[in-house]
């Protein structure tokens, strides 16, 4: 046991953070949410210049072959400025779930991938329809779950996909493109199945949790730079003749959200550091993470703008990114009551009424 | 980042299980169990001898002091296993987890071998001497003195004043005792470290009555108490540092005990829950999964700050563990309560609970002993974030 980071993950964690003070700069990530990709063009090709999109892809397919630890590490990071950018869909969903598929197409696309040379989106059906895919609008790949089956399909030359209708929408959470799926009738006659049943569930499963995890630890770095912003603010804005964070009603806040963002690190750490241990564990681990985590983020959000008062609740400050960034960490991959409903049967508590 | 033992420690867990699985099913089956500070004081003060006989008391002290200079891991290890094996709470706690390091760290030569090997040997009890009348949360206002003056064999320290809140004192041979040994001085300045030896005339000890019904707490009266010359930890006068770094060693291993206990209170309730169908509603279930959540994550944090203290590193959690546990356990005992229905508010006719009332009713004083949340808040505001410090008044 060694609950410390070690020198490669320390390294790491120094890059991202690096490659965040220059893409993360508030104008920039506006910039790169207003634009129609939804993200900065450089930005993706620096994080592919780190390594960053083969994260979790194997050595021998060309990936990092890091793990959880490491993923998290530089979602903080990202998370911090609410960076937008495709690697959550590619390099953490895609990957992830094309990692636990033995078709030798998941092996090549994951390779793709590390060589920064794919984007993809990951999908799974109710009916003929998939809601709030992540990043489906600029994915080079499509991979849908849909009725028991497990399929790729690749991008046309004309920018659409055969069989299915990608429908862009924009949320409350600009930093996030999210688009409703349309599987056509002809969908099956098109792409390859790269799994069925339960190795497809299984992957896909298990591609969510991850991607809860990387949510999880995007909130942490969010909710750590609404604590920072919101210190500094207070030890700025004088009021009354002194500085507003001379206040205990004040200090308290700010207090109280340190309490709330180091649980969520402490709670995103272990998660991760138990599913690098125990890959049966995941799944549980990355509920607490994601919950913990997306608490401590609407909470240090809300507060940031209460205390920074009128300029708060500006478009022109960043408060709102946050705020809006906590909203849709609670209700990305699954809603937070539904993964309290899960941890209530991991311990036990037996069915709901 | 790694959580998982290594083959070694595991069998050093295997080691403490069977060892304590012997004592606590044979001889000591009795006192199984105890949670409160003051049951069963004589069988428990047997406990902490054999406890050290066996080297099991203060295992990451050195060798020299009766210590297996235990690794931070292996510590968490033994620290799960005995509150899993539900031994009894340990009366040496003070000895061990605070005065103990302390001389270590502080103390002279003579300090160590005094002391040291009969606090790890269970032989010696301790108590804390801090809080007064007039010093809570503003502890550096310390009124109790104490002077110098020639005796019969040499130079003694003479104690008057008051000290409150005083857990174990009426069990404890000795107190590490905040005293002004300097006239004149105000707050920090001019106070000690000293060691007191407690069955003497000059004190007096009164257990305080407390809303559980129950004395965990006392008041010590130091009435011409005396000590000798040369029981002051560091250097005379500079004894606040000393207090604080006893602070800091309250934030140790045995915090992971603590959680096991918190673990099996958790679990009570979840029986309870699902014994009367309480666990089949969606908001009970989401508050057990929550008092869930929060226990994972305070061991995650205790781990950081374990970790990262002893790797030199400052982490979050050292500022923000206190508060976070306390408030924990406070809303536990919401929630037990809530689950228990108005059969949790039965007393047996002398007026006792068991154990999850109890908690209850206990957990009110979590978040005001060792720091209030009121001042760890302003702590973590001002230390952590760098806020103005609160202004002092003139009194």
């Amino acid at each position: 046991m060694q609950f410390l980071l070690n020198e490669e993950q320390a390294l790491i964690r120094q890059a991202a953070q690096a490659l965040v003070r220059d893409h993360g700069a508030s104008e920039c990530v506006r910039r790169a949410f207003e634009s129609p990709l939804g993200h900065d063009q450089d930005t993706w090709q620096a994080l592919i210049d780190l390594g960053l999109a083969g994260l979790l892809v194997p050595e021998q397919s060309g990936g990092q072959g890091l793990g959880a630890v490491e993923m998290v590490l530089v979602f903080e990071a990202l998370g911090a400025k609410l960076v937008p950018s495709p690697l959550l869909a590619t390099a953490v969903l895609a990957t992830s779930l094309l990692t636990r598929l033995p078709h030798l197409k998941a092996r090549e696309l994951s390779s793709l991938i590390a060589s920064g040379r794919c984007r993809a989106a990951v999908a799974r059906t109710d009916n003929n329809r998939a809601q709030f895919v992540l990043d489906a609008h600029t994915a080079d790949a499509l991979l849908i779950e849909h009725q028991g089956k497990l399929r790729l399909h690749r991008k046309r030359e004309t920018g659409r996909f055969d069989g299915v209708e990608v429908e862009r929408l924009h949320m409350m959470d600009q930093t996030r493109v999210l688009s409703h799926l349309q599987l056509h009738q002809d969908f099956d006659a098109f792409g390859i199945e790269l799994a069925e049943g339960n190795q497809a569930t299984h992957a896909f499963d298990h591609a969510l949790d991850m991607g809860r995890l990387a949510v999880a630890a995007e909130a942490v770095g969010a909710a750590q730079s609404c604590l920072t912003r919101t210190s500094e603010y207070a030890t700025q804005r004088v009021q009354f003749g002194r500085t507003i964070g001379s206040f205990q009603a004040v200090k308290h806040q700010l207090a109280d959200m340190m309490v709330g963002v180091e649980a969520a690190r402490s709670a995103v750490y272990y998660a991760a550091a138990s599913a690098n241990d125990d890959a049966n564990s995941l799944s549980t681990m990355a509920a607490l993470a994601k919950l913990e985590a997306s608490e401590a983020l609407t909470h240090a959000s809300s507060r940031m703008i209460q205390l920074h008062g009128g300029i708060g609740f500006t478009w022109e400050h960043d408060a709102h990114l946050y705020f809006k960034r906590a909203r849709a960490t609670e209700t990305i991959f699954g809603g937070n009551e539904s993964l309290d409903e899960r941890i209530a049967r991991h311990i036990g508590l037996g069915d709901a009424a | 980042m790694k959580l998982a033992f290594t083959a070694e420690q595991e069998a050093l867990r295997e080691q403490a299980r069977s060892w304590l699985e012997a004592y606590l099913s044979g001889p000591f089956v009795d006192i199984r169990g105890i949670a409160s500070q003051t049951e069963a004081a004589v069988r428990r003060r047997e406990w902490e001898v054999v406890l050290g006989k066996a080297c099991w008391s203060a295992i990451g002290w050195p060798k020299a002091y009766g210590g297996r200079e235990a690794s931070l891991a292996e510590q968490v290890i033994f620290a799960e296993e005995y509150a899993r094996a539900r031994a009894p709470g340990r009366l040496g706690h003070m000895g061990v987890e605070l005065v103990g390091p302390t001389i270590l760290h502080f103390g002279n030569q003579a300090q160590k071998d005094r002391f040291l090997p009969k606090i790890s040997a269970g032989e010696e009890m301790w108590c804390q001497g801090y809080s007064e009348p007039g010093a809570g949360s503003d502890l550096s206002n310390v009124r109790t003195k104490a002077r110098l003056e020639g005796g019969a064999h040499g130079k003694q320290w003479r104690i008057d004043g008051q000290k409150i809140w005083t857990s174990l004192a009426q069990f404890a041979d000795w107190c590490f005792l905040i005293c002004r040994t300097e006239d004149g001085t105000k707050g920090r300045e001019g106070l000690s470290y000293l060691l007191v030896p407690m069955r003497q005339p000059g004190i007096d000890i009164r257990p305080i009555k407390q809303m559980t019904g129950e004395s965990d707490f006392n008041e010590v009266f130091f009435d011409g108490a005396v000590s000798a010359a040369e029981n002051i930890v560091g250097t005379p006068g500079q004894g606040w540092q000393v207090a604080m770094a006893t602070l800091a060693f309250e934030r140790g291993v045995s915090t992971l005990a603590q959680q096991m206990h918190f673990r099996n209170e958790l679990n009570g309730i979840i029986a309870t829950a699902k014994s009367n169908g309480l666990a089949k509603e969606p908001l009970i279930r989401a508050r057990i999964a929550k008092a869930w959540r929060g226990l994972e994550t305070m061991r995650a944090s205790a781990l950081r700050m374990l970790f990262g203290a002893e790797s030199g590193q400052l982490s979050g959690p050292q500022f923000t563990y206190k508060i976070y546990w306390a408030s924990w356990h406070r809303d536990l005992g919401e929630l037990a309560m809530d689950v228990l229905g108005q059969a949790g508010e039965i007393a047996s006719p002398d007026g006792a609970f068991p154990d999850l009332p109890r908690m209850y009713l206990f957990s009110r004083a979590d978040t005001i002993y060792a720091g209030t949340n009121q001042i760890q808040r302003n702590l973590i505001a001002e230390r952590a974030l760098g806020l103005p410090k609160e202004p002092r008044g003139s009194a």
